[in-house]
């Protein structure tokens, strides 16, 4: 148990989530590069506009943070037990819930101006 | 603040206040001189000061809060002092009762039940799951430390300064600078912000503890119900917290920069405070009330010698509950005028929540049923409980019923209610803890008749003080009211409250006597005092500073239980074979980092300059300082742990440190067990997973703040795209150059992992420099944080994620010179893959920020 791990531990760190290759990388740039010029132009240039602006808008960028979390952050890698994934899940759900639930209560109410 | 006069500074004009700065400087000395004349200034320091020793820490959070409940308990005592008799009584000036009821409330929340909940935990959790700590030791002593800073911050508000008096969740417009022009509500703000972060460290530890550090064989649905209780509450922590360190920020920025978020002109909206800080207060209640749940399931299965029933569902109420908690908040304010929908929404979301509830507690009653019952203090403890809260839920319930809410809400049947599952669960499950762990912890039991003494005059205490409240609440009394007069009828009922309140005080008095009297006459106990049936009965009373010479294998649930049948029955466990253990060395760095958050705190509170600076700077220096610190392991060899285990159980807390913490680098990212790395790689995705929380509560201030823009520019008239459009393309690039980095580092190629990261640093500080000259220009413009509610959110949540950009670079230039000198390393592998995450996760918040401030501004 004295002896340096070394090894193992590097080996164990390398099968965590910092795999990953160029290719990956390149490839989840580009789609980003792609995913905030299209709203840019669409939005800038009044091609689409009111309600439906909103959706490509939150659409492109639902997309590219899908995007970055596969190719940037190598989600699909984490090995089983995929508590990482469980816990972002979590997070996100609570998220939506504060952004969502704020929105509801304080400007679809008796209330708000 | 400029200071001219003693008054301005210290509290002056009350008798009461006089008296406890005296107190207090005269303990300051007394400390000092004991110290000096036994000379121990040595051994406070190694053996407690600088501990990261989980059993330690615990035992000063204990320490801490039975201090804060005393505190918590004599304002209750004023309070109901004042109460007793009609307006006759001018014992509490308006304004005295005011800071009273505020420093009560602030007080037994978040000073008393949390740091108790926090001590139960690291006393317990590790020798539960057979850890020798937690996953992260300097962090649990820096959690401790900052609650410590946090909460001497609070506490010193009362004779500097002047308490904060807006209550305890300083609802606006009445804590805002305009109706509290004193320091008394920064002291608030700083004090709970410090002890917040030592929370949300906390959560973290024991989520990576528990999910990474159990014993070989102690699978999750094996684990003791106590630490799956623990799991439960720190998922709640790690997601409610951040949603109270960004609201009390957004108050902060309020009163210090003169924004309007929850002001009552310029756009802002006092309302959407009280939406956000119920967000976090209602899973708050939650946080403290699930590890009491959990103490009761071990109790309960320890004292009827019974198998915990129905281990699943236990299981799956906890998470539920857990997760539910966050849909509940806006029962807090079914009165704010939300409309039919919302408050029906959320009334059935509050009923659903007392469901899983009571399955918990008909599984203890089934537990019970047919098992060999006997009624020690921890169990006494639990069966007042059980009727205590089961009423307590059930008014819940009745509030919970929004249109009866309106007669209900803000009357003494609400102050019942709350006071009745905060005291009835909480504290009850929390008494019925320390009464069973205290053995464990000191090797001594704690006397049985002073306690049931105690026990006694707390419950009757307890009904006969709020009992009466729940009537009063239906009479029509109101809460935070200083007097009433005698034409309302509620003086009788009010009168035989307070005598209740000092029962329950008389019921502290027995507990302090019973600890002294405890100390003195010392009835010793070995390692399985009660006969228990989990993995902390199995070593030591007190456990040996290192908790396992063997790490145990576990096979089942109550797996001590089932090694002990098989005892009975003759078989024997092999003879134990000693190697050496791998432990964290102690460390000053906590304790120093807390002292200058404490500075910090205390100059933002006055606005002095001269001591913001030097507590930022001390700050970030003991955090570098730490970054740059790789000697903080050691070896407890094979033969002192033979030794220790040779002497066990013969004294009171041992020696804590082993004889010889070598100094050198031990860390190679391995302890024999476990892969630190993989932990610290976890812990610190968590983390992230916590900073989307701050950034999400961000995001929604905004949303609902983002057309407040009272007659001033809009994002329309203001954003410059050409700029933005700059901005976010070099985020963007600077986040795949990190990857490029992790790529080479990869490869083992470190000069092409410096050189990514240089030009990452460089994208980012072009990025930082783009950003300031934005905000300066909007400001030339006459665009400020304080000009109307939508700058003021625009500004915090862009200037938010600014912060952590440049705090990046920082970051990342010292782990640059890290690996420069270094050499990729299993452990600076780890640190560059959590930058990388960590710049990745900011170009992912910048594509919702270019999204939803900046585009849906302009269209």
């Amino acid at each position: 148990m004295a002896q340096h791990h070394d090894t193992h531990a590097s080996h164990g760190a390398d099968a965590h989530e910092s795999h990953g290759s160029l290719k990956s990388y390149v490839l989840g740039f580009v789609l980003s590069l792609i995913l905030t010029a299209i709203p840019l132009i669409l939005v800038l240039n009044d091609i689409v506009t009111g309600n439906a602006a909103d959706v490509v808008l939150l659409v492109t960028a639902v997309l590219q943070f899908v995007v970055q979390l596969f190719f940037f952050m190598h989600l699909k890698e984490e090995k089983k037990p995929r508590y990482n994934l469980m816990v972002l899940l979590l997070g996100l759900v609570i998220v939506l819930t504060i952004v969502a639930g704020s929105i509801w209560i304080m400007k679809y109410n008796m209330v708000s101006h | 603040m400029k200071i001219t006069k003693l008054s301005d500074f210290f509290v002056t004009g009350d008798p009461l206040i006089y008296g406890a700065d005296v107190a207090i400087g005269l303990t300051m000395v007394a400390i000092v001189v004991a110290l000096t004349a036994f000379k121990r200034w040595g051994w406070l320091w190694r053996e407690w000061l600088t501990t990261v020793d989980h059993k330690r820490i615990g035992i000063m959070y204990v320490i801490a809060s039975l201090l804060m409940l005393f505190r918590g308990g004599v304002d209750a005592l004023l309070m109901r002092t004042q109460l007793a008799l009609p307006d006759s009584m001018e014992f509490l000036k308006p304004d005295h009762y005011n800071d009273i009821f505020t420093t009560h409330g602030v007080i037994m929340i978040l000073f008393m039940a949390m740091p108790l909940m926090f001590g139960l935990f690291n006393l317990t959790v590790p020798l539960q799951i057979g850890a020798r700590d937690v996953a992260f030791p300097l962090l649990n002593s820096l959690s401790f430390w900052l609650f410590f800073m946090g909460a001497m911050l609070f506490n010193v508000s009362f004779v500097i300064g002047g308490s904060p008096e807006a209550g305890w969740l300083a609802y606006p417009p009445l804590s805002e600078k305009m109706f509290s022009p004193g320091v008394g509500q920064d002291f608030y703000i700083w004090g709970i912000q410090i002890s917040g972060i030592g929370s949300l460290m906390t959560g973290i530890n024991f989520i990576v503890t528990i999910l990474k550090m159990r014993a070989p064989g102690m699978k999750l649905m094996k684990m003791p119900m106590f630490t799956w209780s623990v799991l439960s509450s720190c998922l709640t922590i790690i997601l409610a917290f951040p949603i109270l360190t960004v609201t009390l920020a957004l108050l902060f920025i309020d009163r210090y920069f003169g924004a309007h978020f929850f002001t009552l002109d310029m756009g802002g909206n006092p309302m959407m405070y009280i939406n956000l800080i119920w967000m976090w207060g209602h899973p708050e209640v939650y946080i403290v009330v699930l590890p009491a749940f959990g103490i009761f399931s071990e109790v309960v299965a320890t004292f009827s010698k019974k198998r915990l029933f129905g281990y699943g569902s236990m299981v799956f109420a906890l998470m539920s509950i857990s997760i539910f908690s966050f849909f509940t908040w806006a029962h807090h304010f079914f009165t704010m005028g939300s409309g039919a929908s919302v408050n029906a929404f959320f009334a059935v979301t509050t009923m659903i929540i007392a469901i899983p509830t009571g399955v918990k507690v008909f599984n203890w009653l089934f537990t019970m049923y047919k098992g060999k019952i006997t009624f020690e203090l921890p169990m006494l403890w639990t069966m007042a409980f059980i009727p205590c809260f089961v009423v307590g839920g059930m008014t819940g319930v009745m509030l919970s019923v929004a249109p009866a809410d309106f007669q209900f809400h803000n009357s003494y049947f609400l102050i019942a209610h709350f006071h009745q599952v905060l005291i009835g669960g909480v504290v009850f499950g929390y008494f019925a803890g320390l009464y069973y762990w205290w053995p464990k912890v000191f090797g001594f039991k704690l006397n049985d008749k002073l306690g049931k003494w105690a026990f006694w005059l707390w419950n009757i205490g307890f009904y006969v003080c709020f009992m009466p409240q729940y009537v009063l609440g239906l009479m029509g009394m109101t809460r935070r009211v200083s007097s009433y007069s005698w034409d309302t009828g509620w003086w009788s009922w009010n009168f035989v409250s307070t005598i209740g309140a000092f029962l329950m005080g008389a019921g502290f008095l027995f507990q302090v006597w019973q600890i002294l009297h405890s100390i003195k006459f010392m009835e010793r106990v070995k390692g399985d005092p009660w006969g228990g049936r989990t993995l902390e009965w199995s070593i030591p009373s007190p456990a040996p500073f290192y908790n396992f010479a063997i790490t145990p294998k576990v096979e089942g649930r109550d797996d001590w239980w089932r090694r002990k049948e098989l005892a009975a029955k003759g078989v024997q466990d092999p003879p134990p074979k000693y190697e050496p253990i791998h432990m964290p060395k102690n460390s000053g760095t906590p304790i120093v980092m807390s002292v200058f958050w404490f500075i910090l705190g205390f100059g933002f509170v006055f606005d002095w300059l001269w001591l913001i600076v030097p507590g930022a700077i001390g700050i970030a220096a003991t955090m570098l300082y730490h970054s740059f610190n790789y000697d903080t392991d050691y070896y407890v060899t094979a033969e002192e742990v033979r030794k220790t285990e040779a002497k066990a159980g013969e004294g009171c807390l041992m020696a804590h440190v082993a004889a010889n913490q070598s100094s050198h680098d031990h860390d190679h990212g391995h302890d024999g067990h476990h892969d630190l790395e993989a932990l610290r790689t976890m812990g610190f995705w968590i983390f992230i997973i916590t900073d989307c929380i701050i950034f999400g509560t961000l995001f929604a201030t905004y949303a609902v703040l983002m057309n407040n823009t009272a007659g001033g520019p809009s994002g329309a008239e203001l954003f410059e795209m050409p700029g933005v459009i700059a901005e976010t393309f070099i985020l963007l690039t600077s986040s795949f150059t990190s990857g490029l980095a992790v790529l080479s580092m990869n490869r083992g190629d470190k000069k092409g992992l410096i050189g990514w990261l240089i030009v990452t640093a460089v994208l980012g500080a072009s990025f930082i420099t783009l950003e300031v000259t934005e905000f300066l220009k909007m400001i030339d413009e006459g665009a400020k944080i304080s000009t109307s509610a939508f700058l003021s959110a625009f500004y915090t949540l862009v200037g938010t994620h600014g912060l952590h950009v440049s705090i990046g670079l920082i970051w990342m230039v010292a782990l640059m010179l890290q690996v420069a000198k270094r050499g990729i390393t299993p452990v600076t592998k780890r640190k560059i893959g959590n930058i990388s995450l960590y710049w990745h996760f900011l170009d992912v918040v910048w594509i919702f920020v270019f999204t939803i401030v900046y585009m849906m501004g302009v269209r």
